[in-house]
């Protein structure tokens, strides 16, 4: 018993230390690092902001960042919105002829590696630009809709388990008095399910912000996302503005995370 | 058979050879039953039986295969559940999480197209009829059960329904809260005057609230009737065992007059006498119902010939208010008799093993099913 006491929390404590560790040294380092005055990465020389201004100073990179941006908030959106579609017709539409096979169809590019994907994006758009005449070459287009049909695998997946816990009596009741299926699912079915939608377009803008293998596929020489920049630019020797970079996006990420904590807190009381 | 407040309206509500099918499964099976304005009707059955199909029926949420609906007056069928003058208090109460007290009821009232001050005005004194004023800004999440089942109790009265729905109305409280909602809900419900047809398998639930109750078992109905007339003149052994205990005797007509029937029965070891006559022939098997409460113990051989037994007491169980005395008898049937527990102590209480008598008044057995 005595034993049990003393080792158990101890271990548990040290096994905690370990993984946090094994996680967040790597990002710790990079935030570290991004201060440093020296032009090399590894080695430590002052505190500066040095790398920070010559970020904004990249327009090549900031486009980057604002191409991705953009790229990341219109193809979760649309994810969203075709996800939900496809969730309501897997969960409120019966058992239609062909549901399985839907269903296994919708959630296939969870399973494909992403190489495929976009190999077939491009072959798709290639031969679409021949014979339709639409999308006109390669470029944010076609990278927006690759990301759409990716994203939108995942976001289905989350949409149709919450879709299928909400209490069918609800609906009912809606329906009872006097909504119809429109309004019913409007007001009803989908602020009870806006935090699987929310979830779904966060997860959505991060898979489309972190894409690297599909964007190169299907992109053209006017659409460079920021994942393409940063590992090219990578190649030739990794630029301290990159750290600089990451360590604002991990900011943005924190604050944002904070926020909607505190929504949800405010919400529940 | 009631007097009811509104005679010009003799059926209000009107099933005709109702019959919903499910691929092969029919839930529902050929059902005809009227309700008057104003009354309380209960469907009671076990699980599966098809009351609570009917009852989707009624609102609106399936069609018919087969039958119609009137209500009123006007034929229902073909009328989806949002354009039928009728609402529902659903089991387990389906209140919309998300909404407060207020948005709730407020929610049938704006699909009707009501502006903000008519709600209002609407919202409040229908949270004034139910006790629930105080507490309209709150979440559902935050009400206990009692206070839940107000507020959806009063979201389905808000729109001024012609019919009402119950769906096992207190499936969800506990038995104590249950017992003063049941006359609760009753008391707002005869308030309003609405009329209101209820689902539920608890018989004492529907013996409470309702004015007639149906019988149902498989998709059938078996028995309309006041309470009393369902507890007390079951037309089935089916509805016997399904309300209340009973002990179901077999016996063969022995002497048939006009005004009493004698049975054999073997499990008696004697003869049944039954105080009524009866259609029935020399020879006829009859069931005969006796509802524990209705017969009698006695340590001696009572002064009657017919319609009582010997046997050995195998089984006390005491439960307060009235004791349960299982005696066996000497065919081996296992007959129950329940005792008033009247006074705090008996002199000389029955024990375990000890020989009796069981006696029942001629007029005491229901003669259910002939078989």
């Amino acid at each position: 018993m005595k034993l049990n006491r003393i080792h158990w929390p101890s271990l548990s404590a040290s096994t905690m230390v370990l993984g946090v560790l094994f996680l967040y040294t790597p990002i710790v380092t990079l935030i570290f690092y991004s201060f440093n005055g020296s032009e090399r990465v590894n080695v430590w020389s002052e505190f500066s902001v040095h790398w920070y201004v010559e970020l904004f100073a990249n327009e090549a990179l900031m486009s980057a960042v604002w191409t991705s941006l953009k790229l990341a908030v219109s193809s979760a959106t649309m994810a969203v919105f075709l996800g939900t579609l496809a969730s309501v017709a897997l969960t409120r539409c019966g058992h239609f002829k062909g549901r399985y096979l839907f269903m296994g169809m919708i959630t296939a590019p969870l399973v494909m590696p992403d190489v495929i994907t976009g190999l077939s994006m491009l072959l798709l758009f290639v031969n679409m630009n021949e014979l339709v005449n639409w999308p006109e070459g390669r470029g944010m287009l076609t990278i927006w809709i690759a990301h759409v049909t990716f994203c939108m695998a995942f976001v289905t997946i989350i949409i149709s388990s919450r879709l299928r816990d909400v209490d069918l009596r609800l609906e009912d009741a809606a329906r009872d008095l006097g909504a119809g299926t429109l309004t019913t699912f409007c007001t009803i079915t989908l602020p009870i399910i806006a935090p699987a939608l929310i979830a779904g377009w966060m997860l959505a803008f991060t898979l489309s912000l972190d894409d690297l293998v599909i964007a190169s596929f299907v992109s053209g020489p006017s659409a460079t996302t920021l994942p393409m920049v940063v590992f090219s630019s990578v190649r030739m020797g990794v630029s301290p503005q990159i750290n600089a970079l990451a360590t604002l996006m991990i900011l943005a990420v924190f604050i944002t995370s904070l926020l909607s904590y505190q929504l949800v807190k405010k919400k529940a009381n | 058979m009631m007097s009811e407040p509104v005679a010009s309206h003799p059926s209000f509500l009107n099933l005709n050879g109702i019959v919903k099918r499910f691929g092969d499964f029919t839930a529902v099976d050929g059902i005809d039953l009227t309700v008057k304005q104003g009354e309380i009707f209960a469907l009671l059955g076990s699980s599966g039986c098809g009351k609570s199909t009917l009852l989707r029926l009624l609102g609106g949420f399936d069609q018919a295969t087969e039958g119609q609906i009137h209500l009123d007056g006007e034929c229902l069928n073909g009328l989806p559940a949002e354009q039928r003058p009728i609402n529902m208090m659903f089991q387990s109460y389906a209140l919309f999480p998300h909404m407060t007290v207020a948005q709730n009821l407020a929610y049938g009232l704006k699909r009707a197209g009501m502006k903000g001050r008519e709600i209002a005005i609407k919202v409040d004194d229908m949270l004034e009829r139910v006790q629930m004023a105080h507490l309209s800004g709150r979440k559902p999440s935050q009400l206990s059960g009692g206070q839940q089942q107000r507020v959806a109790l009063a979201r389905a009265l808000i729109k001024g329904p012609k019919l009402l729905l119950l769906d096992e109305p207190m499936g969800a409280l506990d038995k104590k809260l249950r017992a003063h909602m049941q006359l609760e809900i009753t008391r707002i419900i005869e308030d309003l005057g609405v009329t209101c047809v209820m689902v539920t398998h608890d018989q004492e639930e529907a013996m409470t609230m309702a004015d007639r109750v149906a019988i149902m078992d498989a998709g059938r109905i078996r028995q309309v009737g006041t309470p009393q007339e369902i507890y007390e003149q079951p037309n089935s052994r089916f509805v016997a065992e399904f309300i209340g205990s009973v002990n179901v005797l077999r016996g063969v007509v022995e002497r048939d007059r006009i005004d009493a029937v004698h049975l054999h029965c073997a499990e008696l070891s004697g003869n049944i006498y039954i105080g009524h006559g009866l259609t029935c022939h020399i020879g006829q098997q009859l069931s005969v119902a006796i509802r524990p409460e209705k017969a009698a113990l006695s340590r001696h051989r009572p002064a009657q010939s017919e319609n009582l037994s010997e046997g050995e007491i195998v089984d006390i169980a005491y439960m307060g208010a009235q004791s349960v005395y299982h005696v066996k008898l000497s065919s081996g049937f296992v007959f129950i008799v329940n005792l008033l527990n009247s006074q705090r102590t008996m002199a000389l209480p029955y024990q375990w093993g000890e020989k009796v008598w069981v006696y029942w008044a001629p007029d005491a057995t229901v003669v259910t099913e002939a078989q």
